[in-house]
């Protein structure tokens, strides 16, 4: 046998027996996590959770890369570190109590904060949520899976991470979430914790300068063999404004103690403050742009939790997560390179999130809002498949950089497709179980208007964003998943999503539902809009983009004064309330008005240019589904309309107050908004323009109240203007007939012993035929796609 | 911006002063229409403008259950200028080419919602449990017509491109036609043009749709607490949206003559809309109404599919 047959047999049973491996990890893998799941005893959770996280990071090493090795050991490290804090701090735990059950252990994190903290820092670590260590090594070991071509073993690691994931979010739930029902307990000992709260700075540490901390490992990669070649830059670029809201957000945790209103007012003055510091920051229009909105609606957000978390308790800690979400979510926006995007992006949907929407700590918030942090874990694992792919592929992850030199490739092509797939996921576009991808409903409401209006934009922003990356080095091609396709289908979910999400708003019977299922149909229009690549569409998504902001933020705070003031979310239990609030009920009609697209309100002119855009693109399909869309909106929300604020006064509003003008003041500024861009567009459409011409893409002809394009215009002066002359020549008309009022009762035909809920429609009765035939069409399809469960209610 | 023909088309012709004085007109045409097939008299032809006169000068009343009265007395509003707005944007083949800006077939499809948001407005402010009824089947109908009606529009829209994607200012589409000839002699568009007019008796609610405002089983609907100054609104609103359907009706299909004199044209135009009141009015009194899920069955499958089968065959024949 000579010696080239030799090695080729050599290589070959290699690669078989790294398959073997693969597969037996794979195996135990399973094994580990699935017993980890339902074990009861906490040493034997970590044990499990440990024993299969290390096999499944060892398989790295069969890469035989000095990238593997560097980001084996350095993941290692981080690992060990997470390890030891979590195992000496569930040793505390389990010594103060004497028991090593998970069930004894419920709520223990609240009698004895300060020894439980480390292991939820451990848990939050080992999940590779950021700002802790093992995210950054996280990354550079898929990393080194893509960079070696094992794309495969890549998505496995990363699925599997999620099942670990489950796990440990276990262990907080129950550690920190269920009620304590013990005895008062005394913390560990100082001299104890210190070595815990050591480790833990070094976790934090690595995560904040992953490019610092990884350099040793480099160097020990380098001793063994070879200095990795291909090592990707993992400095994280702090904007400042979103460094200055960090640093807010946890001073708030202990200057907010004193009172409720303190802490508002201070998270609302520190994101009036970060806004002064967006001018300075190098991002480009685009990101400036969106992150004067996220501030802007935060300072709105908070001023209305002054008085609405009144009622609540610990809301300083509130205000805090709040806070950090807000600034990853700004450091999304003005983030110039997708490795820093991506610890942004995980700070601002991983554990800050979660803890902010379990703040109420009943059963369903927590079931509601582990569930929307799955989701969001999941969606992350996308993104990171979707970014090391472009990274090996292209070289970069600077945006600028990428949008110099863009080859596209097939590699290229499938990193550009799932990072579509995770953003299109962030903002719940998939057109399935639409219900697994909504953020929960008794979070908070002002948490959840911001989240809906502002926090979920982060997907189509980073779309728009990526496409025009990918777009500005398209070499036409002649490859199946080229860059158009990949937009059509998005265009396609986005259509689909707007009818199905809207359908389900018409079946629901809880106010906040309704507005979360319309947000994910709004959402869809931005999609469908950004997705065209014409300067209409691009420009109508994003005039939507906005105008949403504006007027789900209005609708949603008007459902919390709602729920505030009668502490019902039940539109079948509601009736009434626009005698008794009448301040809320006109600014909820404004938004009514506005999602429905009627003419001078916001949502009107983006849609008629999404419309425009689609048609002109030949999207007629999309088009016709997305005007359909319009109708299923007005629809749900006249329910909304006649069964909370029509029809005749409940017993549950017979209290009901007006809202209080901290509250009010909010709702006042986003209904004036929403009037003011319906009639002027050419406000918010004069900065899109320049955010158009950014993209190298041709301007559109606008004024101040006109959009131009090729063959139609829109005049909305004009329309305003005589819509409301009509108005005027029907009040002078009005006026002129001096005719007498009188109040009578309402026709019963004759019937006097009716009850006034009798008398109410409730929101339950309505279209009846409509949702049957709703129902009808959900259960076909269902058929089809063989998925069960209850979609509408929970 | 606004210039003198825009004004003189929202005031005077062919909104404003016309379309009311038109649209009360053909209203009443409809009335003595039924009236003959019916063998009856009818009503004489100013019928409507009496009824005007006469409920300018009654009380209003409200409803102690209306929430809110402001709203409860805006509602009618709504519809009105909606309608008084369309038609003003509306070109008339050969007589005039609507407003110079925002002719546009979207901004029409929303401006067309208009009366159907105030009906659902003021029945549901006025606290009625038989006008929340109606407003239920009111937007159960919206749901099922609406779909039609937007599916006929982009047909249009893409036929009257002729082949070179679709258009949507209203004025182009007849220009279209008056040079190529009305859309009712083309086979292609039969199908829509069918569909058309079914969604045109839904959407007046004509029988066999008469439902939401059914007189026999929930009094009238929406209008049951209605009275004085704001039902007079709600009747003129009628009236004007009689008058758009038609004339949409006639932009869509039937726009006029070309190479006649406008005088022509007008009397085309008067005669064409009388006609199709006509139509309206032996179908009206012709058929019984559907149950409400009866009009959901059918408006969710016959038209839907014609129109369906118009803009395929524009698409791919």
């Amino acid at each position: 046998m000579d010696i080239a047959a030799l090695s080729e047999q050599t290589v070959s049973v290699h690669s078989h027996a790294a398959g073997a491996i693969h597969v037996i990890a794979l195996a135990i893998l399973l094994y580990c996590g699935f017993k980890a799941l339902f074990h009861e005893d906490l040493k034997k959770i970590l044990i499990f959770a440990f024993t299969g996280l290390s096999i499944d990071i060892s398989t790295v090493l069969m890469l035989k890369t000095s990238l593997a090795l560097t980001a084996f050991s350095f993941h290692f490290f981080n690992f060990m570190v997470l390890v030891g804090l979590m195992s000496l701090s569930g040793i505390l735990l389990s010594k103060k109590i004497g028991s090593r059950k998970l069930s004894d252990m419920r709520g223990l994190g609240r009698a004895m904060p300060f020894t439980a903290i480390p292991l939820a820092a451990g848990v939050f670590g080992m999940m590779g949520l950021p700002p802790f260590s093992a995210f950054s090594s996280k990354v550079l070991i898929i990393y080194s899976l893509m960079d070696s071509g094992q794309i495969f073993s890549a998505m496995v690691l990363a699925a599997g991470e999620v099942l670990f994931f489950l796990v440990f979010l276990r262990l907080v739930r129950v550690i920190f979430l269920e009620k304590y029902k013990g005895e008062k307990l005394e913390e560990s000992p100082r001299a104890k914790l210190t070595p815990l709260y050591v480790l833990l700075g070094f976790s934090l540490m690595g995560g904040l300068f992953p490019q610092i901390s990884v350099q040793p490992f480099a160097v020990f990669a380098g001793i063994m063999g070879s200095a990795p070649v291909n090592l990707p830059d993992l400095s994280i670029n702090w904007p400042l404004p979103a460094l200055f809201l960090c640093f807010c957000g946890i001073s708030i945790y202990w200057l907010g103690r004193r009172s409720n209103t303190l802490a508002g007012f201070l998270s609302a003055g520190s994101c009036l403050l970060a806004m002064a510091f967006i001018p300075f920051s190098d991002a480009d229009l685009y990101g400036r742009v969106f992150a004067f909105l996220i501030l802007f609606m935060g300072v709105l957000q908070f001023i209305y939790s002054i008085n609405y978390m009144d009622h609540s308790h610990k809301q300083y800690r509130f205000y805090t997560f709040f806070l950090l979400m807000i600034a990853g979510l700004l450091g999304v926006s003005l983030s110039g390179e997708l490795f820093s995007m991506f610890f942004f992006w995980e700070i601002m949907s991983g554990w800050c999130l979660w803890a902010a929407l379990v703040h109420e700590e009943d059963s369903f918030s927590v079931q509601e809002a582990s569930k929307y942090f799955v989701f969001n874990f999941a969606g992350a694992a996308t993104l990171v498949v979707g970014m090391t792919l472009l990274l090996k592929e292209t070289g970069s992850w600077n945006f600028t950089e990428l949008a110099g030199g863009f080859i596209y490739t097939p590699g290229v092509a499938i990193a550009i497709a799932m990072l579509t797939l995770g953003f299109l996921m962030k903002a719940a576009q998939l057109p399935f179980r639409i219900d697994y991808q909504m953020h929960p409903k008794p979070a908070p409401t002002p948490i959840s208007g911001y989240i809906s209006s502002t926090m979920l934009k982060s997907g189509p922003f980073m779309m728009v964003k990526l496409f025009f990356v990918a777009a500005a080095g398209v070499s036409a091609t002649g490859m199946f998943l080229s860059l158009e396709l990949i937009q059509h289908v998005a265009a396609w979910i986005g259509a689909i999503t707007i009818v199905m999400a809207a359908s389900f708003a018409m079946l629901t019977n809880s106010m906040k539902r309704l507005l979360i299922f319309h947000t994910v149909s709004q959402l869809g229009y931005v999609v469908v809009g950004c997705a065209i690549m014409t300067s209409m569409g691009l420009a109508g998504g994003l005039l939507h983009f906005v105008s949403h902001m504006f007027f789900k933020n209005l609708l949603f705070l008007c459902a919390g004064a709602i729920f505030i003031s009668t502490g019902t979310d039940r539109m079948d239990k509601l009736g009434g309330l626009a005698k008794k609030m009448p301040i809320t009920f006109v600014c909820f009609m404004v938004g009514v008005l506005a999602i429905a697209g009627v003419p001078i309100y916001s949502g009107f002119v983006s849609k008629w240019m999404i419309y425009h855009a689609s048609m002109d693109a030949g999207f007629i399909g999309v088009a016709i589904l997305a005007l359909f869309g319009s109708v299923l909106t007005l629809a749900s929300f006249v329910k909304f309309m006649h069964s909370a604020y029509l029809g005749q006064l409940q017993p549950a509003c017979k209290d009901a107050k007006e809202a209080s003008w901290y509250m009010l003041t909010p709702m006042i500024i986003l209904a004036g908004l929403t009037v003011i861009i319906g009639t002027f567009p050419g406000l918010v459409l004069g900065v899109i323009n320049s955010i158009v011409i950014s993209f190298n893409m041709e301007p559109l002809t606008i004024g101040l109240a006109a959009i131009t394009a090729d063959g139609y215009s829109l005049n909305m002066m004009y329309l305003t203007f005589i819509l409301f002359f009509a108005m005027f020549l029907v009040g002078v008309v009005y006026l002129v007939t001096k005719t007498k009022t009188r109040t009578t009762h309402v026709y019963v035909c004759g019937v006097g012993d009716l009850t006034r809920e009798d008398k109410h429609v409730s929101s339950a009765n309505l279209y009846e035929d409509a949702k049957k035939f709703i129902k009808g069409v959900v259960k076909v399809t269902k058929k089809i796609i063989g998925i069960k469960g209850g979609y509408v209610e929970r | 911006m606004l210039n003198a023909s825009d004004i003189f088309s929202f005031l005077v012709f062919p909104g404003g002063l016309f379309a009311i004085f038109f649209g009360l007109i053909l209203l009443s045409f409809e009335r003595i229409a039924v009236a003959r097939f019916q063998g009856r008299v009818g009503p004489p032809i100013f019928q409507n403008f009496f009824d005007i006169v006469k409920l300018r000068s009654k009380e209003v009343l409200f409803p102690s259950g209306a929430n809110s009265k402001v709203f409860f007395g805006l509602a009618p509003v709504f519809g009105f200028v909606g309608m008084i707005v369309a038609i003003s944007i509306l070109p008339i083949g050969g007589v005039c080419i609507g407003t110079t800006a925002s002719s546009d077939l979207i901004v029409l499809i929303y401006l067309m919602a208009l009366p159907a948001v105030s009906h659902i407005m003021g029945g549901s402010a006025s606290g009625s449990t038989y006008a929340a009824i109606s407003v239920s089947r009111e937007v159960v109908l919206v749901f099922a017509y609406e779909i039609t009606f937007i599916i006929i529009l982009f047909t249009v829209a893409i036929h009257a491109g002729g082949g070179e994607g679709a258009v949507f200012s209203l004025r182009a589409i007849v220009d279209y036609q008056l040079a190529h000839g009305s859309f009712i002699t083309d086979l292609v568009m039969l199908p829509a043009f069918l569909a058309f007019v079914i969604f045109m008796l839904a959407t007046l609610e004509i029988p066999p749709f008469h439902i939401a405002e059914n007189d026999a089983d929930v009094m009238k609907g929406y209008l049951i607490e209605y009275s004085g100054m704001p039902l007079a609104l709600f009747e003129l609103t009628h009236a004007l949206k009689l008058l758009v359907i038609v004339t949409v009706l006639q932009v869509f299909f039937m726009p006029g003559l070309a190479d006649v004199g406008w005088l022509l044209n007008l009397i085309w135009y008067i005669v064409k809309s009388a006609g199709i009141v006509f139509v309206i009015a032996l179908i009206h009194a012709s058929m019984p109404s559907f149950r409400i899920d009866q009009a959901l069955k059918f408006l969710m499958t016959v038209p839907i599919a014609l129109s369906l089968l118009s803009l395929f065959l524009v698409l791919f024949v």
